[in-house]
């Protein structure tokens, strides 16, 4: 069966090249025909590599261990929907999985556009099967999932070698969140390409108005929103499954992901200079470049061995073959532009340095300088040792010390800038806009004082989230106000209709207002605690206000694990208020039994318990050892994700059309002019 | 709430109030031995810092969290203690690269540096920009002209970008 998948592999790369070549052909021809064929060719190599990884699923589920990827990422006794998951569980399979995600962005885009941009989309085709052609370049030639297991006598290959089961899946991707994570992250990062290739075909095209950024917009904050979906899950997952009593470990694989994620917002954001003045046009073709580079240099980190990383796939000559696509796609990306500089000039000029462009503009500057910095950690160790021949390690400590500031910063602005008018903010307007959230905001920062809080980051975050929480409470009651006033509607009524009619600016707030929450979240970490303790039936430990006791430990098995849990009461005031099953599990695989630790975790907004049973101590397993958490906020990071892909979703719906208006045009502009504050 | 900001007393002492009380900010007090080893790495491979370990009974974390221990009993000071780690496990040991030498010290400040200078330049190239604007010209047209115009936007009003 394998040899179907190999064939399908074969004949993509083939459909690959000639989609690429009739879409040149055809413009340089002036031959529509060609044109559509190419059109048809990308939409059949979506065809082709569904086949490939439909293939690579029948292999996993029929656990036919004459292929060494399935020998070695499954085994015969993972549930079915864990086989699934597997094809993204190694090297070879994801890469796969990478590439069928570009093919079906692909098709999608050819598809929406076969009638639209005439121009520009066999290049927009030609892009995107580039991207394509080398990875499946790569699951031919470099990492090919088909390839068998062989069994060899000496450096003689006598034939295929099928062992009787497989080494099975890593204990700590057998989870339901590794079954969706992984997937968001590729969609994110694969999404990037779609912008990257309409930027491109604008820039050979000369076509480089507001079309090619109208085109994707949607695109864009779709797979943005897609790939902080993802990353937030990789975090629930780490929280949830790794049991280290944190989410976010400043990981080279986690960086990976965090960098194309900035670029990408830092687009969001500046395209809108772009739509509304004309401006900032070579800047956006830049951010789009960076973000599709940083996109692909996060599979290559992942995959180079260039960096350590628990989360990176095997040491492999592959990296070698990203970095080369990288210098390319980079060297040919930026030579279009520095050729096309001419046709890419203003339309406007920044009006005020206190104005919502200019606000933009030093978002955009933060964003990058988070993600240079984010990149400078990750390499750091790689620099170190090639510059000074010294081996060092870039963990949290740096992090947290560079990127938290950074991080303030940029809350900071996501309140400041959507109270600026654009081209310039009046005096008048400043202090209007601004007086409430600065003193919410010093209001809640000496509440914090008086209440001990002496963190200064934490302190620091806290204060910029009210002022932020704050200014975006304002604009809503502002603005539904000005509506309710205006169309006699209920303020409610006001608040979803003002949302529906303008969702990109309310949809917006609301990520903005989520970002907040997150930032709530992150300043929690700041007064985390925890305790380790062994104890038997019986036993209580005592840590802040709560009080843990050790009720019993039984045995627990499923299909392809066995192990043991604890029953712990968690008592605060007297009372108890949950059973905790903290557990560890042995799960079956051939040559050896990995144990993995169950975290139990009883979430409140306020703060979780975070237990970890780390094994038995004494031979009869009526005594354990265990290690426990107090994570203040922690479930605001989770809201707050929630709330920020609440915003994006709302940002991508379109406006709702003006109803017939109920005013009263007596009181109607009146109230508007003292709702209304955008200039 | 609108009288309460144009009084601005109010507003002002809140403002005086916090700018006052920010001094008394710092580094919380933490458990010492979660502080060191939080700067010191776990050599199992698991990439966490030392405290951060969650291995069950994992070779490396378990003895170095007992000498972490030991040496702050024997009355090292925390960089006495770094130096320890690092003599007998190597400068990977650090969570984070020293703070000394043209490399390093660059390291650490790179990004700030970025930041300042990005923003002094950014904020210069604005101004050029402005003082580059002409001014606009006194309106020579009837604003009467408009008022239709205004009446039918206000009709459809909803908040623009």
């Amino acid at each position: 069966m394998g040899q179907v998948g190999q064939f399908a592999l074969a004949l993509a790369f083939v459909v690959t090249i000639y989609s690429i070549a009739s879409s040149l052909l055809g413009i340089r021809l002036r031959n529509d025909k060609l044109i559509a064929s190419g059109r048809n060719a990308a939409v059949c190599v979506f065809a082709l590599i569904t086949t490939a990884i439909g293939t690579l699923a029948y292999l996993f589920l029929t656990s036919d261990f004459a292929y060494s990827y399935i020998a070695e990422h499954s085994n015969r006794d993972l549930p079915n929907y864990f086989k699934i998951s597997s094809i993204w569980g190694g090297q070879e399979g994801s890469l796969l999985f990478w590439g069928w995600l570009l093919t079906i962005y692909t098709a999608l885009v050819v598809i929406q556009n076969r009638k639209k941009h005439t121009a520009m989309m066999p290049y927009v085709t030609s892009v995107l099967m580039g991207t394509s052609l080398f990875f499946t370049s790569m699951h031919l030639f470099v990492a090919n999932p088909f390839k068998l297991n062989a069994a060899a006598v000496g450096t003689q290959v006598m034939g295929v070698f099928s062992p009787a089961d497989g080494q099975g899946l890593n204990p700590l991707l057998q989870d339901p969140m590794m079954v969706i994570h992984p997937p968001m992250l590729y969609l994110g990062f694969v999404g990037l390409v779609v912008p990257f290739a309409f930027a491109m075909a604008a820039l050979i095209t000369r076509q480089l108005g507001d079309t090619w950024i109208r085109t994707t917009r949607r695109w864009t904050m779709a797979a943005w929103g897609i790939l902080g979906t993802g990353i937030l899950l990789g975090g629930f997952w780490a929280y949830h499954t790794l049991g280290w009593g944190g989410y976010w470990a400043w990981d080279p694989v986690e960086n990976a992901s965090l960098m194309p994620w900035l670029i990408g917002t830092a687009f969001l954001h500046s395209v809108m200079v772009q739509e509304k003045k004309g401006m900032l046009k070579v800047w956006n073709i830049v951010l789009v470049i960076m973000a599709y580079i940083m996109a692909v240099f996060g599979t290559f980190l992942t995959r180079s061995g260039v960096v350590n990383s628990v989360h990176a796939f095997a040491k492999s000559p592959i990296g070698g073959y990203f970095l080369a696509f990288i210098v390319m796609a980079l060297s040919a990306s930026f030579y279009l532009l520095i050729d096309r500089l001419p046709y890419l000039k203003n339309e406007d000029q920044m009006g005020s340095v206190v104005s919502r462009e200019s606000s933009f503009l030093f978002n955009n500057l933060i964003l990058l300088v988070a993600c240079f910095s984010v990149l400078l950690g990750t390499m750091l160790p790689s620099l170190s040792d090639w510059i000074t021949g010294n081996k060092i390690t870039v963990s949290k400590p740096f992090f947290d010390a560079v990127d938290v500031p950074i991080a303030i910063f940029l809350l900071f602005l996501t309140g400041v800038g959507p109270l600026l008018a654009w081209r310039k903010a009046s005096t008048n307007s400043l202090k209007r806009n601004f007086m409430i959230p600065i003193a919410v905001a010093c209001a809640t920062g000496g509440v914090l004082l008086i209440m001990g809080v002496r963190h200064f980051y934490a302190w620091s975050a806290l204060v910029m989230s009210a002022f932020v929480g704050t200014s975006i409470i304002r604009e809503f009651y502002k603005g539904a106000r000005a509506r309710a006033t205006g169309t006699g509607e209920n303020f409610f009524e006001s608040v979803v209709n003002l949302t529906l009619r303008n969702t990109r600016r309310y949809g917006g707030y609301i990520a903005h207002f989520g970002f907040v929450l997150l930032f709530i979240g992150w300043s929690g970490q700041a007064f985390t605690s925890d305790s380790e303790f062994e104890a038997g039936i019986g036993d209580t430990f005592q840590i802040h206000n709560f009080t843990l006791r050790v009720d019993g430990f039984e045995p627990v098995s499923g299909q392809n694990y066995t192990g043991d849990r604890v029953v712990v009461g968690l008592y605060k005031g007297g009372a108890k208020v949950a059973n905790m099953f903290p557990g560890r599990r042995n799960y079956k695989g051939t040559g050896e039994q990995q144990a993995t630790s169950e975290i139990a975790i009883r979430e409140t907004l306020l703060e979780d318990v975070y237990l970890v049973f780390q094994g038995g101590v004494d031979d009869a397993g009526k005594r354990g050892a265990f290690h426990v958490y107090i994570n203040p906020l922690v479930a605001w990071v989770w809201i707050g994700g929630v709330v920020l892909g609440l915003g994006t979703i709302i940002a991508l719906l379109p406006n709702k059309k003006a109803a017939p208006s109920r005013r009263k045009k007596e009181h109607g502009a009146e109230a508007i002019q003292e709702g209304t504050t955008v200039a | 709430m609108r009288s309460f900001i144009a009084g601005g007393r109010v507003y002002n002492w809140i403002v005086l109030a916090t700018l006052l009380l920010i001094p008394l900010l710092g580094q919380a007090d933490t458990d010492r031995e979660k502080f060191v080893g939080s700067h010191l790495m776990c050599i199992c491979g698991c990439q966490q810092v030392l405290t951060e370990c969650n291995h069950i009974h994992c070779p490396s974390s378990v003895p170095m969290r007992a000498e972490l221990k030991e040496k702050l009993a024997a009355g090292l000071s925390d960089d006495q203690v770094y130096a320890a780690f690092v003599g007998k496990y190597g400068t990977k040991v650090m969570a984070a690269p020293p703070f000394k030498g043209a490399f390093y010290i660059t390291s650490w400040l790179l990004s700030g540096v970025v930041l300042i200078t990005g923003a002094v330049l950014l904020v210069l190239y604005l101004r050029r920009l402005k003082s580059a604007v002409p001014k606009p010209a006194p309106a020579a047209v009837d604003p009467s002209k408009f008022d239709k115009e205004i009446e039918d936007e206000l009709h459809n009003f909803t908040p623009e970008d």
